[in-house]
């Protein structure tokens, strides 16, 4: 259906840069999704492609078209709402049909000599139908919004917006007014109908694990700058810098400060041996090897009984402090020295808290970042 | 051949079934013009014809003063425009010519440089077309269009109206031609009566005839009229309905339609447009519309609207020039025109209010008329209920029961016809009379079954007391029983008892106001405590009295106009309520929700313009009023109320609680700001606009001090009284008549009273204000 591309777009309210020189490029019938902390412009930019806010400087194409001075209205795209502005005085049929009222359109696409008209009563009507029954709710037509219960108010707004039949869909934090279980659930849904569908969808969300299931592609932004942008596999694995490596993922990444010393990572209470092609890449890539930060995630740190190659290398004494059983695994915060950091570690474990312990790292899986840039080193 | 009458009997029963509630409406309103009596008939007829009369007077006066005004101005434009290529002419052919240089001071020196650069830009677009005209055909380049405006470029002087009339009219003929022949092109296989633009032909159609009558000057008209010896206004009806005869018959002849798939497309048609809402319109247009045509076409303003029309560029170039002229020009059609019109339409409401003082009683009037219609609208029912029952049963269309719940509509408007047309029929004037020995009066005394439930009325007002007393004490002791403290209950019903006492208190003068106005005099006269509960007898005689059916000795025709002032207070509180609550929501909306300097300076002006007093504003605005001239005028009272900062500030403080998602997502959807605010913020809005809409409705029904300073001073005052002004004057000249100043009173406060009852739901939602949720 389309294209959507951002190049160079900046955007300022007053004297704040809100978007600083992003860019993008969004393939046909592709779900980008935007993430990052609250505040970071994720949405502004995503009301640059719709055309609620207009750009400061640079272009915004959609299907190769500059979109910078058309208005919202012409730019054929629909928009999923955080609240999803149901209108409170309609009922759910005229909520989903009143997009389809305002505008004409192209309706008979075979006869090539037909002008855009208004759809017509019946026309209205059906397309409000099939929606309903692509969403299953045929049956909640006649209720006002208030008599919805959150997911079916959800549907609804998705409803509103797949009516349309846009070039891209656009959804601003569309599950985060749900329970963890029906977001779940919703998500799946979601995903579901993207692809039944194939609209070109942004998705705007906080929400990593939201980010990592639904996306073909993640844009993980801070700061008014898109950090990285890439397969979900990609974010996870292989985070360019310190922000993207702490965001995505839950828990976090572990983060330790320290020094390097030949292939040896050294902090003031422990040391690991890096593998060699690792250890000189860093050297060579890192502004000052006295000040890095090792990044590892807690499911890549084991129980020493469950290793799979433990050695005086990769291991780690700490002091367990916090026990959490997951059921399918078992969290543990650890201390050593003034060093905290939270390892997910087999249910067998012996661990219990206050003893000291044996931890060892998979050091294939580690990352080692900058001190004072936060890039990755070892990508 | 059955089954074709059979299906044709099936469409219009699919026709007749297409919209219940507008048959009924229109049924009930056949059998009430069935059932007028011939002389009343008659009145409504003159009546009707009077008002129409009166607003083509309006219309041809507005005309006659104002366009011609226009005219003038038109006029103007050209004499100025030829003037200024003679001086051209002259500067070039005489002075330069003649190497009189001097010309240059003499012209002025801009003028001058005018008059070179105009050849120049003359020469250039000659140059244009010329060059357009080689690169393509002549006939790509002549479009209706294109003509039309080089035609409203030419300034044509008065003499020569009647040649651009001419061209026009053919241009847009033309233009209609060439739109049928491009869509036939366009869309192959398409029958005419499909691609028929019917709006774009009416229009050329009213345009023609228009444009026709100019050309043929209003004596010529009359000349033709003379010669046939008919009325201007019926060959103008003729010329109508001929030309929509041969349209229908064009259509159906040409367009190589067979009847059933006209008869398909009207019944589609019919469907669609058939609504109540369309017929009202349509309605409306007619008494409208024709007497403007009438007005505008026949009686000679047709030759000067057209050579508006024709000159247009040139009217706006003065306007543009001489701005002030113009406005002042706008701004006393503006009033004259109100004013005419509702004079014209204070006309119709006096009469829509049709007692005469030489009928007897109102029962007389009505009761006749009214059985009549109820019984032939019944009867009419029946036939037609009957009708389709056969139908179907022939047809085998359902069991009799599914029948019966099809046709309950019917049947219950029939029962209460039935039921009504019986009570009226009872309640006619000699049972009246009977009853009751006075038109007006009825004597509880006489009454077969009221004398003796009459004087059981103060029995059973106390009772009523007594009743409630025993209720409340019941419902204690219960309630103590179940375990409840007695404290509690003894207080509440302690707090109860005294609400409803204070209300008894507050209600108190309102009954008094309601029972005097139904008394006799010499009733009214006795202390109140002394009067008894009930009027006796009661008497309707005081509002007889105010709505002038009775004349008393001591008063003259002028004395009560009640339906005008009734007219003049609907007019002057609901012109006011209704654009004072439309343009606050709309500031509200530009305040609350719109970007652009100046905003927040906007919306303290406003919050700081309330901390004026009224009553500081009375002399600046008298003044005001007085130079524009709407003193003596129900604009002068509507006008400077339209805008008001509380309304708007009310407003923008609502609507700024709607979130802005809702508007985000209507422009996403592709709707204009405008439609954004009428479809979404104004329905959300409702509960703030009804509070205004009440408020403001009642502080303008109930005003007083400008209707007095704007209105007594004119020279019509008696026809502009509104009912507060009305209330004091008849108050001052009537102290002894309290039964008639409060039948008055009564009057006033009824209506206010109607839309409170009508509006509490909406008070109570505005009051508390709730606040959205997503």
């Amino acid at each position: 259906m389309a294209q959507v591309k951002m190049k160079n777009v900046v955007k300022q309210f007053s004297e704040k840069l809100v978007l600083d020189n992003i860019n993008i490029d969004i393939a046909d019938k592709e779900l980008v999704v935007f993430v990052g902390p609250s505040g970071c412009g994720k949405s502004t930019a995503m009301r640059c492609v719709a055309g609620l806010e207009e750009v400061t400087s640079g272009v915004v194409y959609i299907d190769e078209k500059v979109v910078n001075t058309v208005p919202a209205k012409d730019r054929d795209i629909a928009m999923v709402f955080q609240n999803y502005a149901l209108y409170p005085h309609m009922n759910v049929r005229d909520n989903i049909g009143f997009g389809l009222k305002a505008r004409k359109i192209l309706v008979d696409k075979d006869d090539p000599k037909a002008v855009p008209r208004k759809l017509r009563h019946a026309e209205v009507e059906a397309k409000v139908q099939r929606a309903a029954e692509i969403l299953k709710i045929p049956d909640l037509l006649e209720r006002k919004p208030s008599e919805l219960s959150g997911g079916q108010q959800q549907r609804v707004a998705m409803g509103r917006a797949i009516v349309r039949e846009p070039k891209v869909f656009l959804m601003d934090e569309p599950l985060s007014n749900l329970d963890a279980k029906l977001r779940a659930h919703m998500r799946t849904e979601l995903k579901r109908l993207q692809i039944e569908l194939g609209v070109t969808t942004i998705y705007v969300t906080h929400d990593q694990a939201e980010a990592m299931t639904l996306g073909d592609r993640i844009a993980c932004m801070n700061d008014g700058i898109f950090q990285q942008i890439g397969t979900p596999e990609e974010v996870y694995d292989k985070p360019v810098n310190k922000f993207v490596a702490g965001f995505i993922g839950s828990p976090s990444m572990n983060f330790i400060s320290g020094k390097l010393e030949g292939d040896t990572f050294v902090t003031s209470a422990f040391s690991l041996d890096l593998p060699t092609d690792m250890a000189t890449k860093v050297i060579k890539n890192a502004t000052n090897p006295d000040e890095v930060v090792l990044g590892i995630r807690p499911e890549d740190i084991e129980d020493r009984e469950f290793a799979l190659n433990p050695s005086s290398a990769n291991t780690v004494s700490v002091k367990v402090m916090v026990r959490e059983n997951y059921g399918s695994d078992i969290f543990l915060a650890v201390n050593v020295d003034s060093i905290d950091f939270n390892a997910r570690v087999n249910t067998g474990t012996k661990a219990r808290v206050g003893t000291d312990f044996d931890l060892v790292f998979d050091m294939s899986r580690i990352h080692i970042f900058d001190g004072s840039t936060e890039e990755n080193l070892t990508i | 051949m059955e089954s074709d009458s059979k299906q044709t009997t099936s469409r219009i029963i699919n026709l007749l079934e297409a919209n219940k509630k507008v048959i009924l409406s229109l049924l009930f309103l056949i059998s009430l013009v069935l059932t007028l009596s011939p002389s009343r008939r008659i009145d409504t007829y003159s009546l009707f014809e009077s008002a129409i009369n009166l607003w083509t007077n309006a219309i041809r006066t507005i005309g006659d003063t104002y366009l011609a005004s226009f005219f003038e101005l038109a006029d103007i434009g050209i004499t100025r425009f030829i003037l200024f290529f003679q001086a051209m002419y002259d500067f070039y052919f005489q002075s330069l010519l003649g190497l009189d240089f001097d010309i240059f001071r003499q012209t002025g020196y801009i003028l001058a440089l005018i008059y070179f650069v105009t050849p120049l830009i003359i020469l250039y677009s000659c140059f244009k077309i010329f060059s357009y005209l080689s690169s393509g055909s002549i006939k790509s380049l002549l479009t209706p269009r294109r003509l039309a405006i080089a035609l409203l470029v030419i300034p044509f002087s008065t003499d020569f109206t009647w040649l651009g009339a001419a061209i026009l009219i053919l241009i847009l003929l033309f233009w209609l031609y060439s739109d049928i022949q491009e869509e036939l092109v366009s869309r192959k296989g398409t029958t005419l009566s499909e691609v028929f633009p019917w709006k774009k032909t009416v229009f050329v159609l009213i345009s023609v005839i228009v444009l026709f009558c100019s050309v043929i000057d209003s004596n010529y008209t009359n000349i033709i009229a003379n010669m046939v010896n008919l009325e201007p206004t019926l060959i103008m009806l003729a010329l109508i309905v001929g030309l929509l005869g041969i349209s229908i018959l064009w259509i159906i002849v040409f367009a190589s339609v067979t009847q059933s798939d006209v008869l398909t497309v009207f019944k589609e048609r019919v469907q669609v447009n058939f609504t109540f809402k369309n017929i009202l319109l349509m309605f409306l247009l007619i008494i409208i519309v024709l007497p403007l045509l009438d007005a505008i076409v026949i009686q000679g303003l047709i030759s000067r609207l057209a050579f508006i029309i024709i000159n247009l560029p040139w009217l706006i170039a003065l306007i543009i020039f001489e701005p002030f002229k113009f406005i002042d020009n706008m701004v006393i059609a503006l009033r004259d025109s109100f004013d005419v019109f509702l004079d014209a339409v204070r006309q119709i409401f006096r009469g829509i209010i049709p007692v005469s003082p030489t009928d007897e009683s109102i029962v007389r009037i009505i009761q006749p008329a009214l059985v009549i219609t109820l019984l032939v609208f019944v009867i009419i029912l029946i036939l037609y209920t009957l009708f389709l029952y056969v139908y179907d049963s022939r047809n085998k269309l359902g069991t009799t029961a599914d029948r019966i719940v099809e046709y309950k509509l019917y049947i219950q408007v029939i029962v209460i016809g039935a039921i009504l047309a019986a009570i009226t029929l009872y309640l006619n004037p000699d049972t009246f009379q009977d009853l009751y020995g006075d038109p007006y009066q009825l004597n509880w005394k006489q009454d077969p079954i009221l004398r003796f439930v009459f004087p059981a009325f103060p029995l059973f007002l106390i009772g009523i007391v007594i009743a409630l007393i025993v209720v409340a004490i019941v419902w204690g002791v219960a309630q103590v029983r179940k375990g409840r403290s007695w404290r509690i209950i003894s207080s509440t019903l302690l707090i109860n008892a005294l609400a409803v006492s204070i209300a008894v208190v507050m209600i108190v003068p309102f009954i008094w106001m309601l029972k005097n106005s139904f008394q006799t005099e010499g009733q009214n006269r006795v202390d109140f405590l002394s009067q008894g509960l009930l009027p006796d007898p009661f008497t309707t005689q005081n509002y007889a009295q105010i709505f002038g059916l009775v004349r008393t000795d001591y008063t003259t025709p002028d004395t009560y106009q009640v339906g005008t002032w009734l007219f003049n207070s609907i007019v002057a509180a609901g012109l006011v309520t209704v654009f004072l609550v439309i343009f606050s929501a709309m500031a509200g909306y530009v305040l609350a929700k719109r970007e652009f300097v100046g905003r927040r300076l906007l919306f303290t002006l406003t919050i700081a313009i309330q901390m004026v007093p009224p009553y500081v504003q009375v002399i600046p605005l008298y003044l005001e009023l007085d130079r524009m001239g709407f003193v003596g005028s129900l604009m002068g009272v509507v006008l400077p109320f339209l805008i008001q900062p509380f309304s708007i500030f009310l407003c923008t403080e609502f609507m700024r609680g709607i979130p802005d998602d809702y508007l985000d997502a209507a422009r996403i959807d592709g709707y204009s700001e405008f439609q954004i605010f009428r479809k979404i913020v104004l329905p959300l809005s409702i509960p703030v606009l009804s509070v205004m809409f009440i408020i403001n409705i009642i502080g303008n029904w109930n005003s007083f001090m400008w209707p007095l300073l704007l209105l007594e001073n004119s020279s019509n005052y008696l026809l502009l009284r509104t009912l507060p002004i009305g209330m004091y004057r008849i108050n001052s000249e009537l102290l002894e008549q309290v039964g008639v100043v409060l039948a008055l009173a009564t009057v006033i406060v009824v209506p206010i009273f109607v839309i409170l009852f009508l509006a509490q739901d909406y008070i109570k939602r505005g009051v508390s204000v709730e606040g959205l949720k997503g």
